[in-house]
């Protein structure tokens, strides 16, 4: 178990390191060449700037808007947050390269239907007025992938501020402070560790995002680390460098991970034990509507519009044309009867979903019970080598698997175990804390004491504990699913014309301008991930809650 | 009859003695206390028992059987026991009567038994109008006689008891004594009890074992402990005794700042050694004034007290400090000189 766990982990990464410090071709022989080109090409130095920038920008426009939502859904008397909490919950399970679409035909620079409206507005004339947004730009980068990484900081901050008691802000209150003074003093200094992580979280998630960044960059000429990466296995492969390229990505991620588990571990829960007495809420009076802007804004950039636009274009001949005589089901037609490519891949992705979902989920199962409950010896390495593929990025993983499993004994390539692999990988670390924290909610005195009755190890298992973690391990199978169905970071080094998935079918259709069929596809992805989170709430088990 | 016996009964962490060297005889239907701090080794000492730890030395032998040795250990579920966990440890997925009848379908008794059966215990705890609920419909009292029926009811040769009152709250705790004692003595098992509070282990326990760094300090009845504690740290754990350092002069004779005290029990170190000596908080008198002097008292001065209505609390410094319980009615103000006078007979020499 752990050796096959080791291999799976730590093989692609040994590929990656020898491959990245080797000669391409025979004779193989040690070489620091490729790095010396990482360091004096222009070609690598501007993307890994743009990349710098970009999600240095994507982590402060999250935190600059994240963080006051937050507060506002915590410590006040907003109306709606039920629905705010769940629209929040949409835009974080959408996939981001979806909104990157999405965000093409709103803000394409002369079709976009923002850009419609704002001419039909204003009454300037496309091709002669300056468009009011052009999405192909870095800052498109930038807008696109913080609307879908904001909800990490809104999640850590409102974390962390439901479990600051409100005694805390009291003891503040009592002694004088007015309550912006409270705010800045207190609340503030105690939920810095959540905004710093969550702030660290969005900055890793913009650097190694291809989707957005291959969507709304290479049609304007930019690239990022992670299409200059994709580009290198453009033929003819330039593979060393690739690797060369990949680990800088590898080590930020590590550092960065490294970082935010201090800061979270330091200070950001050090209040949880504490003992509440309710939450007091500032009363907003007549702020309430001023509040809900950013709300608004947010949400409709994340949420409102880009899933108007993908059904409006779904059921349309051509999305930049008037409604009348517009309307069609010859997308739907297209997709699911008509293109065999996309009922390829559509059964590919399912089989992908379906089985990395069965076997992560087993596996993360087994790894979470053998080393939680010290059953085996060096339990510590397998938790630690399960959880220890969060800090690979998906393009990353994706190289490593493409050295490691392109030679003999296991020439992987051209198949779906290879893709299989990858999204196992991938989302063993989300499984395994899934399974890991039911499993640390069920008391070990739970299994003792059936044993004591007379039940042995499996039979404990069997009647206790398998009962007692079937919500956890039910949304860890889910979990993985939807990780997986959505997945185009890996996938897209990896895919052959035979091993297509929806998510590379629906980048290839975008070469065409395919819309109709993209936005399809993204609303049948959208569809099945929205009926599986429902699912998990409809299988809980709330007698064990 | 002996019924249960640890002999020797050694566990390590790391070159640590959780549990040093200890050995231990329980007769059959025996209520025993493993009382002691947190960290005494007495919980380990029941999980071996349980048989969830193998021992690093000695071993552990039921009806003259060894269950556990080093390298050798019968798992928990071949061992006939019971356990009442600290955290109750009901399932959460099984409805009160399930969670009581799983002993029994574990011994696979036929259906109908079990059912028999679990109900009776329902009926003896009292929560026969709650067989069918969950666990989390119940409050903590309740949780834990479903614990209790549910230990009970395959009517395990030895019952183990692992803090079960810590995490109830007092007027509870002090029902669920009376509980626990008087389904012992309907039941008659052989019970082992891990407690810290000296309360329950006086109230419940046939015999008391205090523990303390992994050892046995003393074993004797609630009686005998409270009354000839063997060592200081029994002294002080079991409560309401001062224990005050003295050097022995010789014979029944020792030495306090100066002054010469009688004590007329206990253990003697040997003339011109150091010794301690306890004695009861209410065994002696608090007299005001302070030049009552020779007649086996020291002199003294108030620093503290606290009224209690039926009593009062003095904190005194006799160059030690001692607390006292004197009648209501005496009322000194702190700084006020005070002899303090001792029965020879109610002190007690520690050498230990």
């Amino acid at each position: 178990m752990a050796l096959a766990l080791a291999i799976l982990v730590l093989l692609p990464l040994g590929w990656l390191a020898a491959t990245s410090l080797t000669t391409d071709n025979a004779p193989r022989e040690l070489t620091f060449r490729h790095y010396h080109q990482l360091f004096v090409d222009r070609s690598f130095l501007e993307p890994f700037w743009v990349t710098l920038w970009t999600s240095v920008a994507v982590g402060l426009l999250c935190v600059a808007f994240a963080a006051p939502m937050a507060w506002l859904v915590s410590r006040t008397d907003l109306p709606a947050k039920r629905l705010l909490r769940m629209m929040i919950l949409a835009s974080f399970a959408t996939p981001p390269f979806l909104g990157a679409f999405a965000w093409v035909l709103l803000g394409g620079p002369n079709a976009g239907l923002v850009n419609h409206w704002y001419y039909w507005i204003t009454g300037f004339k496309p091709f002669e007025a300056e468009s009011l947004v052009n999405i192909f730009s870095a800052w498109g980068i930038v807008f696109v992938t913080a609307l879908y990484t904001f909800p990490y900081v809104f999640t850590f901050v409102a974390t962390s501020l439901d479990h600051i008691p409100s005694d805390l802000e009291e003891a503040s209150a009592i002694l004088g402070a007015p309550a912006w003074r409270t705010a800045i003093d207190v609340t503030l200094p105690l939920a810095l560790p959540a905004l710093l992580a969550g702030f660290l979280v969005a900055f890793l998630q913009s650097m190694t995002l291809f989707g957005p960044a291959a969507i709304l960059a290479l049609p304007a000429s930019i690239d990022t680390m992670t299409t200059r990466i994709w580009s290198l296995f453009q033929f003819p492969p330039k593979l060393g460098l690739a690797a060369a390229a990949s680990l800088p990505l590898l080590l930020i991620t590590v550092v960065l991970l490294r970082a935010q588990a201090r800061i979270m571990g330091r200070r950001g829960f050090s209040v949880l034990g504490g003992k509440s007495t309710g939450q007091r809420l500032l009363r907003l009076g007549v702020w309430k509507p001023v509040a809900l802007l950013p709300f608004a804004f947010v949400l409709s950039c994340s949420v409102l519009l880009p899933y108007g636009v993908l059904a409006w274009t779904a059921f349309v001949k051509n999305y930049s044309a008037p409604a009348a005589g517009n309307f069609t089901f010859d997308n739907w037609k297209f997709v699911f009867l008509e293109f065999s490519q996309t009922r390829l891949a559509l059964t590919n992705t399912f089989l992908l979903g379906v089985s990395a979902a069965t076997a992560g989920t087993l596996l993360a199962t087994t790894i979470g019970y053998l080393s939680l409950r010290k059953l085996v010896w060096g339990h510590r390495w397998l938790s630690f080598l399960a959880t220890a593929p969060v800090a690979i990025p998906g393009i990353v993983l994706a190289v490593g698997l493409f050295l490691a499993y392109t030679h003999a004994p296991l020439v992987l390539y051209g198949t779906l175990t290879i893709i299989f692999l990858a999204y196992l990988t991938k989302e063993m670390p989300v499984g395994y804390q899934q399974v890991a924290s039911s499993l640390k909610s069920v008391h070990p005195e739970l299994e003792d004491a059936s044993r004591i009755f007379g039940a042995t190890r499996l039979r404990a298992l069997v009647d206790v504990t398998a009962p007692l973690i079937r919500n956890g391990v039910i949304a860890t199978w889910m979990f993985i699913f939807i990780g997986s169905i959505r997945e185009l970071s890996a996938t897209i080094l990896l895919f052959t014309a035979r091993t297509k998935t929806v998510s590379v079918t629906m980048f290839d259709l975008r070469e065409s301008n395919d819309w109709g069929p993209i936005a399809v596809l993204s609303l049948t992805m959208l569809a099945i991930t929205f009926a599986m989170i429902l699912a998990i709430n409809f299988f809980n088990d709330r007698r064990v809650t | 009859m002996t019924h249960l016996e640890l002999a020797g009964l050694t566990k390590r962490y790391g070159g640590v003695g959780a549990v040093e060297d200890v050995s231990l005889s329980v007769a059959k239907g025996e209520f025993i206390c493993l009382l002691g701090p947190s960290g005494c080794g007495k919980t380990t000492t029941l999980r071996m028992i349980a048989g969830f730890l193998e021992p690093d030395g000695g071993e552990i032998r039921v009806a003259g059987e060894v269950v556990s040795r080093p390298g050798r250990s019968l798992p928990p579920e071949r061992r006939n026991m019971s356990m009442i966990f600290q955290s109750y440890a009901v399932w959460p997925h099984m409805t009160v009567l399930e969670n009581v009848a799983y002993g029994l379908k574990m011994q696979k008794r036929p259906a109908a038994e079990r059912r028999e059966r679990a109900l009776a215990m329902l009926a003896a705890t009292r929560l026969t109008d709650h067989a069918d609920k969950y666990p989390a419909a119940l409050s903590g009292g309740q949780q834990q006689r479903v614990a209790l029926a549910r230990a009970l009811a395959p009517n395990p040769a030895i019952l183990l008891l692992d803090e079960p009152l810590s995490n109830l709250d007092a007027n509870l705790r002090g029902e669920m004594r009376m509980e626990i004692r008087r389904l012992h003595e309907q039941f008659g098992n052989t019970s082992i009890y891990v407690t810290h509070d000296q309360m329950e282990a006086m109230t419940m326990a046939d015999r008391i074992v205090v523990m303390n760094g992994g050892r046995i300090e003393q074993i004797g009845t609630p009686h005998e402990v409270y009354d000839a504690p063997k060592s200081r740290f029994v002294a002080r754990f079991i409560g309401a005794s001062n224990v005050l350092e003295a050097k022995h002069v010789g014979g029944n004779q020792v030495e306090v700042a100066g002054h010469a005290l009688e004590i007329g029990r206990g253990d003697f170190a040997g003339a011109g050694r150091d010794m301690s000596f306890c004695v009861k908080t209410h065994d002696v008198d608090l007299v005001p004034d302070g030049t009552a002097h020779g007649n086996n008292a020291l002199p003294g001065v108030v620093r503290s007290h606290a009224y209690l209505g039926s009593h009062r609390d003095y904190i005194v410094d006799v160059g030690q400090e001692m607390l006292i319980s004197a009648p209501a009615s005496l009322d000194l103000a702190p700084g006020a000189k005070v002899s303090v006078r001792f029965h020879a007979d109610r002190c007690r020499g520690l050498v230990q």
